[in-house]
């Protein structure tokens, strides 16, 4: 059988790439284990596992962190869904359609890119504190809403791929240019905007920076920020408690990775190349 | 860049006629009310926060109000070594992490083209994605257990008899640095490595295939090859790797609160608390001010470069 002596030939490849898999997957591993223990398992067998696995640590976790799952849905949800919608008007608007200003208006969206969110941390804030809204689900969502640079320039570039044609007997047929955005944009550009979309929720997934600076009040907070805070906060869990409520934390993008998984890494590297 | 026409294929008006077209404008404002939501959200939430950083960089700003105090605040940046020292923990990290960036995950996006079987390609590809579904905080507050007295680095070095070398990894100034740059060893998960990968499907086929038959090994095949047609991904990483450094300072944060002392500091914590902690808004502004000056040198290296590349194809 020749495929057996050529899967038999990649077996020093896969030793090797198990070599680098062993170390990647460990803190996922320490982390599943230590959640499973209560005080005495952990002082006496800190790092594997041990019967029984003990899911109260879940239940206190989960405590602490619930509240945090409706504020990330409504900061992520609202915050990606302005950025799918404007962005994808404005992308949409720069790539079809010739009009005086178009070209300054391409650079003015993409000169963004240049300035990461937080080099204008403190201004930021300070805008923030002005605008009285700490503490308000808003001072998440609006800086959120307007990092729409990186969703418009991959809609550009697909945009722009489109058809000349297709365009041109829409509008003979009278179709204005929202019309031709409701109908034919959207439409079309429906795949990639999942791809930016997952994308986006996993990049505010992970943010923790501009959250801990802006909500305070505990019922606001996101659940890494609510991550961090269990962790380092006055009363210090037990470490099973501490790896329950960062399995708890994954538990989403897990989700998320398993029912998307190509559009997922599809997002994901447009987002490392482009963002 | 190809001309985009009007649809209707009527040739737009040259700008230096007199009397404004009326009818045409009329007929394309709904063009400008489609991208007006986010020019005033880039404008309020970007160009804003970007250019009142810059001036108040050069103030003193209080609950009272702010003042102008010229280049004071730079002063105090470029007099205190403490700050100064960050940047030096700042070009640590940049440079370890570029240099990583250059060898691990190519390294396995090599071995990973180099199986025979698609399917086995896919699943390594996805074993070596899977774990980004683990929020980084998350990931980072493992690695802090780790490095912890009775964490998990001392208790594998006593196992294999090494206790001697066992310590707080997170307290002890003249490594604090080390344990930084090596959370998340071995620096391959993620979706650097799948650049690199797209980067060799996209090696034609038929030059691989000569090489083969010319009986190059395979690791004449990967240095003569593979590696010099990789050098745009490559070139791209470095200065996705410098970007990231600049303006990110989660792990200090959360590993360490740049401790013990200053030894683990960077420039961006440093901003951090002049917010959160020290209410210093014109320093912190300064600070963030020079970060985002050397963001810049970084972005306009890349466009050139990139530009460059482009010319030459």
């Amino acid at each position: 059988m020749p495929t057996l002596r050529i899967l038999r030939r990649d077996i020093p490849l896969h030793l090797v790439l198990l070599l680098f898999a062993l170390p990647t997957f460990f803190p996922v591993f320490v982390m599943l284990s230590i959640s499973g223990k209560d005080f005495f398992q952990y002082g006496q067998q800190p790092l594997l596992p041990t019967l029984p696995f003990n899911f109260s640590n879940y239940e206190i976790a989960w405590s602490f962190m619930s509240s945090t799952y409706l504020n990330n849905t409504i900061i992520i949800g609202v915050g990606v869904a302005a950025i799918l919608l404007f962005g994808s008007l404005t992308a949409f608007s720069l790539a079809r359609f010739e009009f005086p200003g178009r070209r300054a208006l391409f650079y003015f969206v993409l000169a963004v890119l240049a300035i990461p969110s937080t080099v204008i941390l403190v201004p930021l804030f300070m805008l923030m504190v002005r605008l009285d809204l700490l503490n308000t689900y808003w001072a998440v969502i609006l800086p959120y809403a307007a990092s729409q640079s990186f969703a418009i320039l991959v809609l550009y570039t697909f945009f722009s791929t489109l058809s000349k044609e297709l365009f041109e007997s829409a509008q003979i047929d009278g179709a204005g240019f929202f019309d031709m955005y409701i109908h034919m944009g959207l439409p079309l550009a429906r795949p990639i905007m999942s791809a930016i979309g997952v994308f986006l929720i996993w990049l505010f997934w992970n943010d923790y920076i501009w959250p801990s600076l802006v909500l305070s009040d505990p019922e606001l907070q996101t659940v890494a920020l609510k991550l961090v805070v269990f962790y380092l906060g006055r009363g210090i869990p037990e470490p099973g408690q501490g790896m329950a409520a960062s399995v708890i934390s994954s538990i989403p993008l897990v989700l998320l990775f398993l029912v998307s998984m190509r559009t997922f890494i599809a997002g994901l590297t447009a987002g490392a190349i482009k963002g | 860049m190809a001309k985009y026409d009007t649809i209707a294929g009527e040739t737009a008006p040259a700008l230096s006629r007199k009397s404004i077209n009326w009818e045409r404008l009329r007929h394309i404002s709904p063009l400008y009310l489609m991208v007006l939501p986010t020019i005033v959200m880039l404008l309020i939430f970007f160009y804003y926060p970007a250019i009142n950083g810059f001036l108040t960089s050069f103030q003193y700003v209080d609950v009272r109000g702010s003042q102008w105090v010229g280049l004071e605040n730079y002063q105090r940046l470029f007099s205190d070594t403490r700050l100064l020292q960050s940047f030096r923990n700042l070009a640590f990290l940049a440079v370890f992490n570029v240099c990583v960036v250059v060898t691990m995950p190519l390294i396995v996006a090599v071995l990973i083209f180099r199986l025979k079987s698609m399917t086995a390609q896919y699943w390594w590809r996805i074993v070596f994605v899977i774990p980004i579904v683990v929020p980084s905080v998350a990931i980072i507050l493992v690695w802090r257990w780790m490095y912890s007295a009775d964490g998990g680095l001392n208790i594998l070095l006593s196992a294999v008899g090494l206790g001697s070398l066992t310590r707080s990894w997170l307290g002890d100034r003249d490594v604090v640095m080390w344990a930084l740059v090596f959370t998340n060893f071995p620096w391959v998960a993620g979706i650097n490595f799948l650049i690199y990968y797209a980067g060799l499907q996209d090696i034609q086929q038929e030059v691989l295939d000569a090489a083969v038959v010319d009986g190059a090994s395979s690791f004449r095949r990967f240095r003569s090859i593979e590696l010099p047609l990789l050098r745009p991904q490559m070139r791209l990483l470095v200065l996705l790797t410098l970007v990231f450094w600049l303006r990110s300072f989660e792990l200090p944060l959360i590993m360490t609160n740049g401790g013990p002392g200053f030894a683990s500091m960077v420039p961006g914590l440093r901003m951090y608390y002049a917010i959160n902690r020290d209410f210093d808004l014109g320093y912190g502004s300064a600070i963030g001010t020079i970060l985002f000056l050397l963001v810049l040198v970084v972005t306009v290296m890349q466009i050139r470069l990139t530009r460059s590349r482009d010319d030459a194809i």
